[in-house]
């Protein structure tokens, strides 16, 4: 074989190690599970109790999302306990109100640890649920699958929001600042809308 | 004796060249607005206009050194205005920008030096950058777009573990003259 050819081929194993030690990497990132310990938020909430739990994917953005969620809940009297999906989150929802599930959306389906709880906890019993989902694009296209994600496990779905990334989520232009800002006080006015609508 | 290229000719390379400058702007407030659509648009004509100057200007006899280094930190302006504002939209990386930058100073340092710098991706490190960039606003999927990024960190480590080792090298031999 000559030099050259050796050194091409050495160039396409390198090649083809690099970009498949890469999707490795980023496939064992997408189904890592954060451990996060069960805290509270507004403890005197005396409205309803929620479990949050949340899957945080790899950017802030669904955290700050959560974030906001749970304090537009907080501020109208709910008290929140919450976690992130991992094997170690609570699957006893017998004394919860209402379970919001957080998610950031890959290939039109919620992240894998999210799949992984919903798996583990099985039956949600027929409890209220909240799904939250942020996607790259239209995350309409990824709420009939959390949609069918809930009923497969009995949950009774009682809203699903979106919010997108490189899609506008306020066409409208009622609330200020960059897209993810404007997804961020959304969920929370979304929050403080169903808190309101559920007392 | 060859006729001169027509005037307008000889300043369509640095025209299409100036409106890849100001589409930056435009690009970094499209991405935080969440105009994916509008994001890709602005890439596509960046990359078209690209791959245009540069030939463009070596046939009409306007290339010169300055017009090179226009093409550079224009390139460096637009790519850095995009993953700023995946990283000022929450969802980017927030040390691509500051990697990126590092990237461009090497590399505008390292090619005062000498062009005999072996660099697999150096050269076409500008449109891979802009090709990365556009995946993550047309695919507007989550998970091609942290591929997206992954191909960037990918490709800067790659260029600047070239120039890093190549500007080391020269130190080397300027401090030991005869060391080989």
């Amino acid at each position: 074989m000559s030099k050259f050819l050796r050194r091409m081929l050495i160039a396409v194993v390198v090649v083809f190690v690099l970009l498949g030690g890469a999707l490795a990497w980023l496939n064992w990132q997408i189904h890592r599970e954060t451990v996060t310990p069960l805290a509270t938020l507004n403890e005197e909430g005396s409205a309803g109790k929620v479990l949050a739990v949340l899957s945080p994917g790899m950017s802030a953005f669904p955290r700050d999302v959560m974030s906001a969620f749970m304090n537009g809940l907080a501020e109208n009297g709910w008290r929140i306990d919450h976690t992130t999906a991992s094997g170690q989150a609570t699957t006893a929802f017998g004394d919860y109100d209402m379970i919001v599930l957080v998610s950031p959306i890959y290939g039109s389906r919620v992240a894998p640890p999210l799949q992984a709880y919903m798996e583990r906890a099985g039956d949600f019993g027929g409890k209220r649920i909240v799904a939250v989902i942020t996607a790259g694009g239209d995350p309409d296209d990824s709420m009939d699958n959390t949609r069918d994600l809930v009923a497969v496990h009995n949950g009774t779905l009682e809203a699903i929001y979106g919010y997108a990334v490189y899609q506008p989520n306020d066409p409208e232009g009622l609330y200020e600042g960059s897209n993810t800002e404007r997804a961020i006080a959304m969920a929370h006015d979304a929050a403080a809308e169903l808190a309101g609508k559920l007392q | 004796m060859s006729r001169p290229a027509p005037l307008a000719l000889r300043l369509l390379p640095h025209a299409l060249t100036a409106l890849r400058l100001a589409l930056a702007p435009v690009l970094f407030l499209t991405i935080i607005r969440g105009r994916g659509d509008a994001a890709a648009a602005c890439l596509v004509v960046a990359m078209i206009t690209d791959a245009a100057d540069g030939p463009m200007a070596r046939r009409s006899g306007v290339a010169s050194r300055g017009g090179a280094w226009f093409d550079v930190w224009t390139d460096f302006a637009l790519i850095e205005a995009a993953f700023l504002g995946f990283a000022a939209g929450g969802t980017g990386p927030p040390g691509l920008p500051v990697l990126i930058a590092l990237s461009f100073a090497l590399f505008a340092g390292t090619a005062r030096m000498t062009y005999a710098i072996y660099d697999p991706v150096g050269r076409y490190i500008g449109g891979i950058l802009m090709a990365a960039a556009f995946a993550v606003v047309a695919l507007r999927d989550l998970y091609f777009a942290e591929a997206a990024y992954l191909a960037t960190y990918g490709a800067l480590f790659t260029t600047m573990a070239a120039r890093t080792g190549f500007a080391a090298r020269l130190i080397w031999r300027q401090v030991r003259p005869t060391a080989r």
